[in-house]
């Protein structure tokens, strides 16, 4: 019986390491990133940020470029308007909004020279996005260093191998076959990233096979020949600990998977002799798509080949299965059969020295096709992570967000910057989830897309007991020498909206409740486009040797070009006059200049000597205002609705206090007045000389918000050095030599772009990324070498 | 013209119910869309009209609206911003745009200087009437007047629909004998070139325009030819200037398109 004991205890031991152990691969993958079920209800346009490098000093301009798409359907129409913040992680730090012309904006972004040293991050998002989770927005981390940070420790802090990494192994098929080469997956990612890490291969008796250097995201692959009845393992350098490989297995089937042309070719290959039956399975989505059966007899290879004509780009699961319902291999891949547009890349001169002009040709092959718009970028490459996320990239990430179940943003860290070839690598181990987990509740839709006008949305509730008010309505002003205003009606759960033009550009706005609408005490609240929810934890970057003298380098430029007052920006002519602001009356019936007159103690003393059809008459409890009707010489019913320097206010008083040296000019309306649903039993405009509705205590008490004008951001400007009368004296130390990013001049499938090289000798990288009339992606990375004189 | 009461209270909207009800269905329809979740509606503002609540009642012999009834229609304000879901009626007598507030029937006279223009439109017919206080125009016509459009071009045939007071009349009521203003429709017609040049026209017939065109008798006589010669409706008098602006070729380009930006 103790026996038996011993056993049923040892058996439940074993099944809690077992359950423990299977949570551990369930939850493996999900802590890491939050998984979404469908991108139906998603915002149908997704937003993607080109920067012109990763690592920038503080002082510095940080020159993007923006590219509006529609995903995954096709959108009646798009935003126009988006926005732009740099944050850290106490906080934003810049705040920028503009307008998009054909769905691409190019500008750029100071990054103030007192920022210290550490990593920040671009959002990028549009307000329409506001509406789903933030997964949706576009974020980027860059470097900032500041100028006078000599000891640059955060190099060393980054490149610190944490003890507690994780390393697993992947083979290509799910089995490691033994006695045949295949390809393994060996990450780090995404439970411990490790990127760069050093990896060792070690067969059993501790020999040294492979090493390895994990790429920037932290995995890599390997061809790897398993021998029979050996086992293997491997080593993080820096890390005393042993990472067990799976065990080759004698009997087994490889499945390789390639694409090739408009096919994909299966390739099946055995380890031992076997005559058997077996069945591939192609799926995608969950959903079976079609089925081979085939006959594997001997040790030769079977090759099998899939035309791809007739499926969609995304990923598909490929399965071996055995008449058993065993899977006997796993693969999946990614199918991309975007066209890739061929062309070529010439320039005027094999190298080039300083300040000299740099003429590059960019031909298409297709004689029928022509550029339709392209980014061009040529850049220090120490300023640049190894690998980055391009906008073809973002594509092939686009057409795996569904298939992979990962948010855009996530999809874009984690795929974006990566070749179809590694992405399929990158496919060994399994991305597809068995269970999904929704990440957006099916809250109302409340950001509208924005088109012409900035928006302002909030929401008003009740203060006693935070329910939403529905139908109040809300005024908005802003301070100035005209009656100005805005309404907006509350929907049921409390939301309003007002779109506002350039009138309020860089104003303030006052949010006021109509008392007549609302049933009590209500609390406003505006939400801030620039709050957001989830935190930003910086994964730091790993950074190559050399780096430290690079960014030595890059501080001392940046130095000398604050000295010599260099941007190469220019900045942009703000060619919008400002719009007309929304009046409620155009001419006041009486205008009163209180300079006209001797100067008077109160507001009730100036309406009694010298505004005749207003009347106020002053009780112990409270004060009350009329105005005798213009048209009839009646006193019109109701009471006359009050404005102080534009904002509105219901209550006289607070104002009574006023006097002739405060007041400036008073306007009287005294008509019955409407202005669209809003009924005025006249209106008393009171304008103050010095800002007085600064200190007045309004009833009710209007909500303050600021509210940015558009960013006109400077252009980048690449010096002209052919000039002979160019000055010389002044240096040219530009670690971008050349930003463009729109629709090209094309003559007989040619485009020509100029740029002459600065005064540093460094290599420059020169990525060309568009699209052409026909669809096809243009993609070209290239170098430029700057030599010394 | 026919016996017409300015009645312009709330209650004596009886005639027009049937206009009433079908500006209730368009605003009905409106706010339904306007209702709808965001994704269906891009950043756009909804304009608003202001004006004076109109609250006097007058009695007068004859009408002093361009249309006797109500009209759905389009209001342009100096925005630019239009305004699409209000019952419109234009009083030629003090030179006003007035209109029904689409939910309280409250009548208002719609504040002037917010107000750019107004398209009427009733039994099929648009009747477009700007103000030319703004533009090339404006130093022609200062006062804000509204101008019924009849053509538009480098010859552009305006007029004002003005009414005038034609003496008082009385007349015997229920309660008694009432002096009534007599109103008469007193339309003034203007040509105004491309250049800038006003001219205000009585009779159109060949001799007015060969005055105003001195250097245009022939097309000014093809014009006539091909319109009625003797033209007695504004249908006919647009046609007759629209003929002429289709035969001269001026050649003012900057001044035209100054003009079309009104």
């Amino acid at each position: 019986l103790g026996k038996l004991t011993a056993n049923i205890e040892k058996m439940k031991r074993i099944l809690i390491i077992l359950f423990l152990s299977l949570l551990l691969v369930c939850a493996g993958p999900l802590k890491t990133f939050a998984r979404i079920t469908s991108f139906s209800d998603g915002p149908n346009e997704l937003i993607f940020l080109q920067a012109d490098r990763d690592i920038y000093v503080a002082g510095e301009n940080l020159f993007f470029t923006v590219e509006l798409v529609n995903y995954p359907t096709t959108a009646e129409t798009l935003s126009e308007i988006a926005y732009l913040a740099l944050r850290s992680k106490h906080g934003v730090i810049e705040r920028i909004s503009f307008n998009m012309d054909q769905n691409r904006f190019s500008g750029s972004l100071y990054l103030p020279d007192t920022l210290s040293t550490g990593y920040l991050e671009l959002i990028c998002f549009t307000n329409w996005m506001r509406n789903f989770d933030e997964g949706f927005y576009f974020k980027k981390t860059i470097l900032v260093v500041n100028r006078f940070d000599k000891g640059l420790n955060f190099i060393e802090e980054s490149n610190l191998v944490e003890n507690q990494t994780e390393l697993k192994i992947y083979p290509e098929s799910g089995h490691l076959v033994s006695g045949i080469s295949q390809k393994l997956l060996i990450t780090t990612w995404p439970e411990t990233p490790l990127p760069f890490g050093e990896i060792i291969i070690l067969s059993e008796s501790g020999d040294s096979i492979h090493q390895v250097t994990l790429n920037e995201t932290g995995w890599t692959t390997l061809d790897f020949f398993p021998e029979p009845g050996k086992s293997y393992y491997a080593r993080i350098r820096g890390i005393e600990k042993n990472f067990v490989f799976p065990q080759p297995e004698f009997s087994n089937h490889l499945m390789q998977i390639s694409q090739k042309g408009k096919s994909i070719l299966i390739k099946i290959t055995i380890n031992h002799l076997i005559n058997e039956t077996l069945s591939i399975v192609v799926s995608r989505k969950g959903k079976s798509l079609m089925e081979f059966l085939l006959t594997i007899s001997g040790l030769e290879p079977y090759i099998m080949e899939i035309p791809v004509a007739g499926l969609e780009n995304g990923a598909y699961e490929f399965n071996l299965i055995a008449q058993d319902g065993s899977v006997r291999a796993k693969r999946n891949w990614f199918l991309d059969q975007r066209a890739m547009a061929r062309l070529s890349v010439s320039f005027n001169q094999p190298a080039f020295r300083n300040r000299e002009k740099v003429e590059m040709v960019v031909q298409l092959e297709d004689s029928g096709d022509a550029i339709d718009w392209v980014n061009i970028s040529v850049v220090n490459r120490t300023g640049m992570k190894p690998q980055n996320l391009s906008f073809h990239s973002f594509l092939l990430a686009l057409e795996l967000l569904e298939d992979v179940k990962i948010s855009p943003q996530e999809a874009f860290r984690l795929l974006g910057g990566l070749s179809h070839e590694e992405i399929n690598d990158l496919f060994i181990m399994p991305l597809f989830p068995e269970e999904n987990l929704a990440i957006k509740s099916g809250e109302a839709k409340r950001y509208y897309r924005e088109t012409s006008h900035l928006t302002l949305t909030g929401r008003v509730t009740e203060v006693t007991n935070g329910k939403p008010v529905n139908d109040a309505r809300i005024i908005l002003n802003t301070p100035d020498t005209i009656v100005n205003l805005l309404y907006s009606i509350s929907n049921g759960n409390g939301f309003f909206n007002f779109f506002l033009d350039s009138y309020y550009d860089n104003r303030e706005v006052f949010l006021t409740p109509d008392p007549g609408t609302i049933p009590g005490e209500v609390k406003i609240e505006v939400y801030d486009k620039f709050k957001f929810i989830t935190p930003f934890n910086p994964t730091p970057m790993m950074f190559f040797p050399g780096l430290r003298d690079a960014i030595k380098e890059s501080q001392e430029i940046a130095e000398i070009n604050k000295a010599f007052g260099i941007s190469n920006t220019a900045e942009t002519q703000e060619s919008m006059t400002p719009a007309e602001p929304v009046r409620v009356f155009s001419e006041a019936v009486f205008s009163i200049n209180t300079d006209d007159f001797i100067p008077l103690d109160d507001l009730q003393e100036i309406a009694r000597e010298i505004i005749g059809p207003w009347r106020i008459r002053r009780s112990r409890s409270r004060s009350t205002h009329s105005l005798v009707s213009q048209a009839t010489s009646n006193i019109i019913d109701g009471v006359p609705i009050l404005f102080v320097d534009g904002i509105i206010t219901y209550d006289i008083e607070p104002l009574l206090k006023l006097n002739s040296r405060q007041i400036k000019n008073i306007q009287i309306l005294n008509l019955e007045w409407k202005h669209g649903d809003m009924h005025f039993p006249g209106i008393v405009a009171i304008f103050t000389r010095n800002e007085e509705y600064r200190t007045l205590d309004l009833i009710p008490k209007p909500v303050r918000v600021f509210n940015p004008a558009h960013h006109f951001p400077a252009k980048f400007i690449s010096p002209d050095h052919s000039k002979s009368a160019s000055p010389n004296t002044q240096p040219d130390l530009r670690q971008l030599l050349y930003w463009y990013s729109g629709r090209p001049v094309v003559q007989n499938g040619s485009a020509l772009f100029i740029w002459h090289t600065s005064d540093l000798h460094m290599e420059y990288s020169i990525s060309i990324e568009g699209v052409t009339k026909n669809g096809s992606v243009i993609k070209i990375e290239t170098q430029l070498v700057n030599e010394e004189k | 013209m026919k016996k017409n009461k300015l009645n312009l209270e709330t209650g004596s909207i009886k005639p027009f119910r049937h206009l009433v009800l079908s500006g209730l269905l368009l605003g009905a329809c409106l706010t339904s869309l306007f209702a709808k979740a965001p994704e269906n509606k891009p950043g756009q503002p909804e304009p608003r009209l202001s004006g004076e609540v109109f609250r006097v009642r007058t009695e007068t012999k004859g009408s002093p609206f361009f249309y006797d009834h109500w009209s759905p229609g389009t209001v342009i304000l100096v925005s630019g911003a239009e305004i699409d879901d209000h019952l419109l009626m234009y009083n030629g007598f003090i030179d006003e745009l007035i209109y029904q507030h689409p939910r309280t029937y409250e009548i208002i006279i719609a504040d002037k200087k917010l107000v750019r223009g107004f398209i009427l439109k009733s039994n099929g017919r648009e009747d477009v009437f700007k103000k030319f206080s703004h533009g090339p125009w404006s130093g022609i016509f200062r006062t804000g007047t509204y101008f019924r459009v009849l053509h538009e071009g480098d010859i552009s045939l305006l007029v004002h629909q003005k009414v005038k007071k034609a003496g008082e009349v009385a007349e015997y009521t229920d309660d008694g004998p009432l002096i009534k203003t007599k109103l008469e429709a007193n339309p003034a017609y203007y040509i105004v070139l491309n250049d800038g040049r006003v001219f205000f026209i009585k009779r159109f017939n060949r001799r007015a325009f060969y005055k105003i065109l001195p250097e245009n008798r022939e097309e000014v006589r093809q014009a006539f030819r091909n319109s009625s010669l003797r033209p007695q409706t504004d249908g006919h008098r647009a046609e007759l200037v629209k003929n002429l602006d289709k035969l001269i070729h001026f050649n003012l380009p900057e001044f035209n398109k100054q003009l079309n930006q009104l």
